[in-house]
């Protein structure tokens, strides 16, 4: 096993990986950016190198810079987390070539997943349904114009090289087209420095389903079941569940043979994913594969008692899985929530600002993935992720019920957080007979207001309550020409503290 | 003491009187009477007669906010002084976001319609059009910086 690992990233993944490999008796490297000093990440670690400049470019996502921090330090190891450099083959490569182990699979492994189009190709090879679409290397406009007419309307464009719903546009009508692709390539190109994009048939009543796999480098290959993540906005997961309430036995054994058949098919190592989209007729297509751990893996931990980060780890130093498909089993039901610093009533828009305060739920199976923490300032350079939360129960209801309460008791106070709209969600009829799929949100949240009905009589006592008791500097003066035998004519100078 | 909030351009007036652990208030010409204490900096215990309201409140910068049974709600306290609330001037557009301008639709001089795109703006890797983010009403030419 490694004696030290550095962590490529920030946030509640970074601390999430830390705590896994002091669990492990590895000691801990973390990287930061200069906004990010005294983030719990940089805290908890056991070392810690300060990559400057917080934009992405000059820090998290600098392989230059972090090949030399790790080397510095004389790490074995560095854990790429998820998002910046977890899905850059170069990155992967340059470990490689600095005697650093990468943990996660072969540079050439995510090279070959990381190009959507040459990714189907192969899975198809496999025997393993793909989603019919434009996926050639002619990438003017006049082309990808003429071969969306042919795949038809509505129709999803999207960035090669993409993931997490960046770069990617559906278009309805072919007025919409040329914006669209235009919009996705910039962003593709900001995102992942490559502007390729594919078109593909759009899927009616299409749910996200995926499936988790550990593979060893001795060729052994397992899935830890299903993950439904059909509630989604802007084409990013913000509730995940395990497993899914449509999936019936004969499904998933289908589907996680596939996953299984799609990462021998590439000759995967490490943890990764497999996503399938799902249509209303139990079909299901692959649409890509995460080279890396995903953000929802607790949902699957939590339902099959495997710690994944853990395996990443036993796996990457060369360690044989000691799991077999047979013994796993599926227990309960798991459900997660992203906490993010955005405005769902006006268009999921990123909020900025200092977390005046945080006190996280805790209960009986509440688990809580965090990298902020009060005084914390959330700044426009990352994603507006705050935290996860996750609950496990016997069953789906249970679960339901059990994750509402812990939202109700969730306090994140300073930005504006989706909690009380993933509330409402969770309490969706629909959402609750498990009737969802990717288009939830827009169907049924589409214009969404926190507050229809204003400020409640009891913010309003609250409010009132808490001025009278910090009242401020000028009302204390007026109390004092009101009043000359108030004690405050006797305090001097003074200030409540915060 | 008379206290004026403000939350999503509604002003609401509150009168509070204290007594110890007691406090009186009155808002819209009904009168509450609770008790309350403050058990740890911002966390409130309120007793409204047979109910219990636990609320947590935080001071931004320029606003409060006030966390109720899951939901927050961000409260500025104005003062009300006679003069009336300043108007946002016809064709000022501001982004509530800040970020890196991708594109401008628009130049100088233009005439832009409801819905319009104006610019589009990259922050958090996410692009957003300026017209998702505040609808135009009315706009006369866009100000280019």
């Amino acid at each position: 096993m490694f004696k030290k690992v550095l962590i490529a990233n920030r946030g509640e993944i970074a601390v999430r990986i830390i705590k896994a490999c002091q669990e492990m008796g590895i000691k801990t490297v973390a990287v930061y950016s200069e906004v990010d000093r005294n983030s719990p990440h940089v805290q908890i670690a056991d070392e810690s190198v300060n990559l400057g400049d917080p934009t992405p470019s000059e820090s998290y996502l600098n392989i230059a810079k972090i090949i030399e921090s790790a080397r510095n330090v004389n790490a074995e190891a560095i854990h790429p987390g998820y998002g910046f450099l977890a899905e850059n083959p170069d990155f992967a490569k340059a470990c490689a070539d600095s005697g650093i182990k990468f943990i996660g699979p072969t540079p050439e492994v995510i090279r070959l997943m990381g190009d959507k189009i040459e990714a189907k190709k192969t899975i198809a090879s496999a025997n393993v349904p793909v989603i019919p679409g434009y996926h050639g290397v002619k990438q003017d406009l006049s082309t990808l114009i003429k071969e969306a007419k042919k795949i038809g309307f509505p129709l999803l464009v999207k960035a090669t090289a993409g993931g997490g719903g960046k770069g990617m546009r559906v278009v309805h009508a072919e007025a919409e087209l040329e914006q669209s692709i235009e919009s996705a390539k910039r962003e593709a190109k900001s995102s992942f420095g490559n502007n390729s994009v594919f078109l593909e048939q759009y899927i009616d009543k299409p749910r996200h389903i995926e499936f988790q796999i550990l593979a060893d480098e001795h060729g052994h290959v397992i899935h830890l079941f299903e993950r439904e993540c059909s509630i989604q906005r802007r084409h990013q997961k913000i509730i995940e569940e395990t497993p899914s309430p449509v999936m019936t036995k004969k499904l998933r054994d289908e589907m996680g043979t596939a996953a299984v058949a799609a990462a021998e098919a590439v000759g995967y190592t490490n943890a990764g994913t497999i996503e399938f989209m799902v249509d209303g007729k139990q079909n299901f297509y692959f649409m890509e594969m995460n080279t890396r751990l995903q953000v929802e893996h607790p949902i699957t931990e939590a339902t099959t008692g495997v710690d994944l980060a853990k395996w990443q780890l036993r796996i990457a130093s060369g360690m044989e899985l000691t799991l077999k498909q047979n013994d796993l089993v599926q227990r309960g039901h798991a459900l997660e929530c992203r906490i993010y610093a955005e405005d769902p009533s006006n268009g999921f828009l990123p909020s900025i600002g200092t977390l005046e305060k945080v006190e996280l739920p805790i209960g009986p199976n509440i688990r809580n993935d965090t990298g902020v923490e009060t005084q914390f300032h959330i700044s426009s350079y990352y994603d507006p992720m705050l935290a996860k939360l996750t609950v496990n129960s016997e069953n789906r209801e249970e679960s339901i019920n059990k994750m509402i309460w812990a939202l109700s008791h969730y306090v994140v106070l300073g930005v504006t957080t989706n909690i009380s709209f993933l509330k409402k969600v969770l309490e969706h009829p629909e959402f609750r007979k498990g009737n969802i799929t990717t288009h939830f949100i827009n169907d049924y949240f589409k214009d969404w207001l926190v507050t229809k009905e204003g400020l409640p009589m009891d913010a309003i006592i609250a409010l009132a309550v808490y001025d009278s008791l910090h009242p401020q500097r000028q009302e204390i003066v007026r109390y004092k020409e009101a009043d000359p035998h108030t004690p405050w004519q006797h305090v001097g100078r003074w200030r409540m503290g915060r | 003491m008379f206290i004026n909030y403000e939350h999503n351009t509604h002003v609401y007036n509150v009168t509070v009187e204290r007594r110890d652990n007691k406090f009186f208030i009155t808002y819209d010409n009904n009168e509450y009477t609770v008790n309350a204490i403050e058990v740890k900096p911002g966390q409130l215990s309120i007793q409204l007669g047979d109910r219990a309201i636990k609320s947590v409140i935080s001071e931004g910068e320029d606003s409060k906010f006030v966390f109720i049974d899951g939901s927050i709600f961000k409260v500025k306290r104005i003062e009300l002084t006679g003069r009336k609330k300043t108007e946002k001037k016809e064709g000022d557009l501001n982004s509530p976001i800040s970020g890196t301008v991708v594109t401008t639709k628009v130049k100088q001089g233009d005439q832009v319609r409801k819905d319009d795109v104006i610019l589009v703006i990259e922050a958090m890797k996410m692009e957003s059009s300026l017209e998702e983010i505040g609808r135009l009403v009315e706009a006369r030419g866009f100000d280019g910086r």
